[in-house]
């Protein structure tokens, strides 16, 4: 009983606060700081760099793939990847962006394989909704009214339904730009394409959004 | 205009991001297409909606233990141990979702039941083994020992097949549960 006490007690004290430019409080350290401590082989600072991040990386996992525990393995497959890495990051890019970038090729690996598993056929486990998790919902903040609940859960399994819906390109596309709020360049620089591309994504993606919506 | 510039241009002008240069630029296609103005309103507000339907942080189940067993593969990384249990998907999950909370119950049942009936009330001492002390286990892969020895005036309990546990995560108690006499394990933290 008291492990799932604790587990609730984890939920609902979301994740960590963090600012997306990676910049710490007056008491916490910058992703900079604590990337040079890695790099000098402190897993503490490791440690802490995972702690920041980990809510956003799993975020953006569990939007792409619309499954907890496939969400979670992949989650700490791009920390491991951030790990074995880190001695080769340079400061040219933003921590944060360079770390989208390896979410971003370990979900891509991760959806090809799929993709061969099913021998090229359409995986209805990721379109089916009955297969998501749970637990796969974003956690709130803080607890609705009934009233708000409903209409909030409403909205979700709307938009949610409409993002299942276009490709998973312009669902990334989306979600870095709206949810976790990425320039154009870091968008290109985290899908590896060129900045007129992001602009093509995100124009259809909007339009094919807005759409889905309106059927809705 | 090309198709190209006119997506960039639309797809700016959405963002509020145009310099006064490029909204001139862009003033013929509004005029000629003035719906969309009212897409632009539209995306604003899903815009928002967006924002507050999906989560831009959402905590990993059991994030202590992500951060935990992350720390177990850097370390295994490390020393070039063969990750073939990583591969191993279906397992993998069980272990993540299942092994943790059931070790904690294996852990207590294996206390509860093992002490239990190896020290009944007011017996005083210790009772041997063939008095029919036993332990439930719910996996196969872990196997329970009670050991009793007189001599010392102990009673030991041998849990093989959990995952590491630090010795701050069990705390033992004694007493009395239903009129019985029994040991408890305080589980909080135990992953």
């Amino acid at each position: 009983m008291n492990f799932f006490r604790q587990f609730a007690s984890n939920l609902v004290k979301g994740p960590v606060p963090g600012d997306a430019a990676g910049e710490g409080g007056p008491d916490t350290p910058s992703d900079a700081e604590l990337v040079n401590r890695c790099q000098e082989g402190d897993y503490s600072a490791f440690d802490a760099l995972v702690t920041k991040h980990r809510g956003r990386v799993y975020a953006m996992i569990q939007n792409m793939v619309r499954n907890e525990a496939d969400s979670w393995d992949l989650a700490q497959e791009v920390f491991l990847k951030v790990w074995k890495a880190l001695p080769k990051f340079e400061a040219r890019a933003r921590f944060s962006t360079w770390m989208y970038r390896i979410t971003h090729n370990v979900v891509y690996d991760w959806m090809r394989k799929r993709k061969l598993e099913t021998a090229g056929e359409l995986d209805d486990n990721l379109l089916d909704r009955e297969a998501i998790a749970a637990g796969a919902q974003a956690t709130p903040a803080r607890m609705a009214r009934p009233d708000e609940a409903l209409s909030q859960g409403e909205l979700r399994a709307n938009i949610e339904g409409a993002l299942e819906k276009i490709s998973p390109e312009h669902r990334e596309a989306i979600l870095l730009r709206e949810v976790q709020g990425l320039e154009y360049k870091e968008i290109a620089d985290v899908m590896d394409c060129s900045i007129g591309t992001v602009m093509s994504r995100l124009f259809y993606a909007r339009k094919k959004l807005q759409s889905l919506l309106t059927k809705s | 205009m090309k198709t190209d510039r006119k997506e960039e241009l639309l797809t700016r002008w959405m963002d509020d991001g145009l310099s006064d240069e490029e909204l001139r630029e862009l003033e013929p296609v509004l005029t000629e297409h003035p719906e969309l103005h009212e897409e632009r309103a539209d995306y604003a507000r899903l815009r928002e909606e967006l924002r507050t339907a999906v989560s831009s942080e959402i905590e990993p189940p059991f994030p202590d233990f992500f951060n935990s067993h992350l720390e177990r593969l850097v370390r295994e990384e490390g020393r070039g141990v063969d990750k073939t249990r990583r591969s191993e998907g279906a397992f993998n999950r069980l272990w993540i979702w299942w092994m943790a909370p059931a070790a904690a119950a294996a852990v207590v049942m294996a206390f509860l039941l093992g002490m239990k009936s190896a020290q009944p009330v007011n017996q005083g001492g210790m009772v041997d083994a063939a008095a029919g002390s036993g332990v439930y286990s719910p996996f196969a892969e872990v196997s329970t020992e009670v050991i009793l020895d007189r001599e010392s005036d102990s009673t030991l309990l041998v849990v093989e097949g959990l995952a590491p546990l630090a010795d701050t995560d069990l705390v033992v108690g004694e007493g009395f549960l239903d009129g019985e006499h029994g040991y408890f394990v305080k589980t909080e933290k135990v992953y």
